[in-house]
């Protein structure tokens, strides 16, 4: 394998939602910081290096993060400075590689293939990249640079690497890295596939090598054999290699869930934050210019959840209109035994508005009038600025964004 | 912990090249020199455009906000240690 085959970085920043935050306040740089999604919340959503050596892990209740690090400091999140901070980053990236893609909020992978005449040794392009970060964002910002000749085994040298580390796997270090390494290191395999393997003896994914295809099909199935064959050999996955498809191409589903600080009985305040997630969500979908016409909800509580949905014949363009589906048609027609703690909803089959053919009911014309000035005064005064007067009392759950970034391309990424 | 303020405030500073740079503020009658700029942000609200700095003046980060549009700015969030 030539040094110039290497040519895909994975740049990871390092406990992004907490570094941007100890960046932000030197009193919190080197200290165990826990953020939480807004003050009060009990769920830690991410740590800082510090607080991980502790053992601190995301999703952790605050109590039992406060068990392992007792001078934990939480800090509730900035989602808003968190998009900004990625676009920075991307700005950085494209600035220096014509071929990069976010794939998720603190993550991007840049394919140097177009510009190795500039950058003839990937080492040297990753230290330029963790540099330059530092000086855009701040000399707490650090990142970790994996570089390969495909996309999983770059991500797998970033998650390996020490913090602020620039680390290559080669053709020659490859099987060992693979065979020394979990499961939780590497891309698109979850829990529960990590541990149906384990259930089979297979600890590291080099072990899969050790399977039949017929042992693989039999446990796992026609995508999931194809899937670990694949990582097993330290190939590109089909997930990763799809993500060059996507880049032009548009949103397929928008969606939204919420998780509520209690538990919920009232029926009053079930269909109010339906309502507030249904028209963020719709908000999206007309702001891309989209319309869809599979639409569901999913409610959790108590340990259950119930979940429908409905593929319709025609699309769905309306806030009230959507709202009437999943509440009316759906919601009130089970009868709910629980109560909520997260709610979401999502639209999907999402085709550009252009592409569809116009009703001529008038009375959808006027819905869209409607939408249209609400859309306006939304473009001007923020999201929820118009809204119905059974809301009134309600506090608004405000949109924000996820680590996966599922909706980058709404925001531009 | 930050302290939620969302108070008027007046700022001084220097453009540096093509970026403003805040140097103090004055708050309730009270000048404070900006020691160091630690995070930038650009956000939206609605069609809002808002620039969030972050700075500290004795070792204490204070959240200013500048509102591009009506260009006032406010102070948003103090940190309290404890």
């Amino acid at each position: 394998m030539k040094a110039n085959s290497l040519r895909i970085l994975h740049v990871d920043i390092n406990s992004y939602f907490a570094t941007l935050l100890q960046q932000e306040n030197p009193a919190l740089r080197g200290r165990s910081v826990g953020v939480l999604k807004s003050a009060g919340r009990s769920c830690v959503i991410a740590a800082s290096k510090e607080a991980k050596k502790k053992g601190v892990t995301t999703g952790m209740l605050l109590s039992e993060a406060k068990r392992l690090a007792p001078d934990l400091i939480t800090v509730a999140a900035e989602f808003d400075r968190y998009l900004d901070t990625t676009r920075r980053l991307n700005k950085i990236f494209t600035n220096l590689a014509p071929s990069v893609h976010i794939f998720s909020l603190d993550e991007a992978f840049i394919d140097i293939s177009d510009c190795m005449c500039l950058y003839p040794e990937a080492e040297v392009f990753g230290r330029l990249i963790q540099s330059q970060i530092k000086a855009e964002l701040g000399e707490w910002v650090t990142c970790n640079v994996g570089i390969s000749y495909n996309r999983l085994l770059s991500k797998i040298a970033s998650e390996i690497a020490p913090p602020n580390s620039v680390f290559t796997i080669t053709e020659s270090n490859k099987d060992a890295i693979l065979a020394s390494i979990t499961f939780k290191d590497v891309c698109g395999i979850g829990y529960a596939l990590g541990a149906k393997l384990e259930q089979l003896g297979i600890t590291h994914p080099y072990g899969i090598n050790f399977l039949s295809d017929v042992e693989l099909a039999t446990t796992f199935g026609p995508f999931w054999s194809g899937e670990l064959r694949r990582i097993g050999r330290g190939e590109n996955s089909k997930s990763l290699s799809l993500l060059d498809e996507q880049i032009d191409k548009p949103m397929k589903s928008a969606g939204r869930t919420s998780t509520a600080y209690s538990l919920c009985d009232s029926e009053v305040e079930i269909k109010q934050t339906l309502y507030n997630l249904t028209t963020e969500v719709m908000y999206k979908v007309r702001k891309m210019q989209m319309a869809g016409r599979q639409v569901g909800i999913s409610l959790w509580g108590e340990g259950k959840k119930w979940s429908d949905h409905r593929t319709l014949s025609y699309y769905v363009s309306h806030t009230q209109e959507l709202f009437h589906l999943l509440y009316h048609q759906l919601y009130l027609s089970w009868v709910r035994h629980f109560k909520i703690i997260r709610y979401g909803v999502f639209i999907s089959q999402l085709q550009p508005v252009a592409q569809l053919s116009t009703t001529l009911l008038p009375e959808w014309h006027r819905q869209e009038r409607v939408n249209q000035a609400i859309d306006e005064v939304t473009e001007k005064y923020g999201l929820f600025t118009i809204k119905p007067a059974t809301m009134l009392r309600f506090k608004m759950i405000r949109p924000e964004v996820t680590g996966y970034l599922g909706d980058k391309k709404y925001y531009g990424l | 912990m930050y302290q939620r303020i969302d108070e008027k405030i007046m700022v001084a500073g220097v453009y540096a090249g093509r970026v403003f740079q805040p140097k103090r503020f004055k708050w309730s009658s009270k000048l404070y020199e900006i020691e160091e700029i630690t995070l930038v942000s650009d956000v939206k609200d609605g069609g809002r455009k808002l620039r969030l700095y972050s700075v500290v003046v004795k070792g204490t980060v204070y959240r200013l906000c500048f509102d591009r549009d009506s260009e006032a700015w406010r102070l948003e969030e103090v940190w309290f240690e404890g």
